[in-house]
């Protein structure tokens, strides 16, 4: 698919090949950060982070997988290392505050929805997601979290099944 | 097709296009089948809500100026490279 682009890299054009990439993949990494991080602001930041990794990254490529394989890889590990990051500091922080934090606020219109979506385990969670923030793609999903096509099948059905029994309790 | 496979394609249904005879065959069951009809019900209202409640989302129109600008700026130094100059 990004063949085209390889050629690029390997010819020592690297600025040609990181523009076609920024214009193919810019959205779809961006809402991959922000499925991960639940937060289109720290998306947006972490999408920079991300690209300017490639960027650094592109002389150095080796062709061992494809181009789109080793962006969303970067990707997925910068996302990692981001909540990483922030879970530590949400303990320091927490340990240190004298008062309680104040509570999240509904951000749309479906927040109940969402909430039922943060008890499902989080593997289903991030799945489910990224399915309807990428327009629901089970192959790019399966590019994403570099798992295969049955396996993100799975988890959608496990999601949806575990979503469908919380619905019917809460009629 | 039983409530079992019913149910599964049911499922997969959401995930992309089904064949004509699975789409017909789904439609024979939920026709005489009251429990898997509620089933498909409650799948297809909570596709619905995801759909509307994880839109797909598009960059801010600033991202790329944004961007470039950070590409422009010198990279930080490696540590190495800050130690001072031994004389």
């Amino acid at each position: 698919m990004d063949e085209d682009v390889q050629d690029l890299v390997r010819q020592g054009r690297c600025r040609e090949a990181f523009e076609h990439l920024l214009e193919r993949y810019e959205t779809k990494v961006f809402r991959m950060a922000r499925a991960f991080l639940k937060d289109s602001a720290r998306a947006e930041d972490i999408t920079q982070d991300i690209f300017i990794k490639l960027w650094q990254g592109l002389p150095d490529y080796d062709g061992r997988a494809s181009l789109g394989t080793w962006l969303y890889a970067i990707a997925r590990n910068t996302c990692l290392s981001f909540l990483r990051s922030e879970s530590y500091r949400k303990t320091v922080s927490l340990e240190a505050a004298k008062e309680p934090a104040a509570p999240a606020q509904p951000g749309t219109a479906d927040f109940e929805l969402l909430q039922l979506l943060d008890r499902l385990p989080k593997v289903h969670r991030t799945v489910i997601t990224l399915f309807y923030l990428q327009e629901k793609s089970v192959r790019e999903v399966a590019l994403m979290l570099g798992i295969p096509a049955g396996t993100v099948k799975s988890h959608l059905r496990r999601a949806r099944l575990a979503l469908g029994e919380i619905m019917k309790e809460k009629r | 097709m039983n409530c079992e496979h019913a149910r599964q394609t049911i499922l997969e249904s959401f995930d992309g296009p089904l064949r004509a005879e699975l789409h017909h065959a789904i439609d024979n069951h939920v026709a005489t089948c009251e429990a898997c009809r509620r089933f498909a019900e409650v799948q297809q209202m909570l596709d619905a809500r995801l759909t509307e409640a994880l839109p797909p989302a598009y960059l801010g129109a600033d991202f790329r100026t944004s961007l470039r600008r950070k590409l422009a700026e010198p990279a930080t130094p490696r540590w190495s490279e800050s130690l001072p100059v031994m004389t």
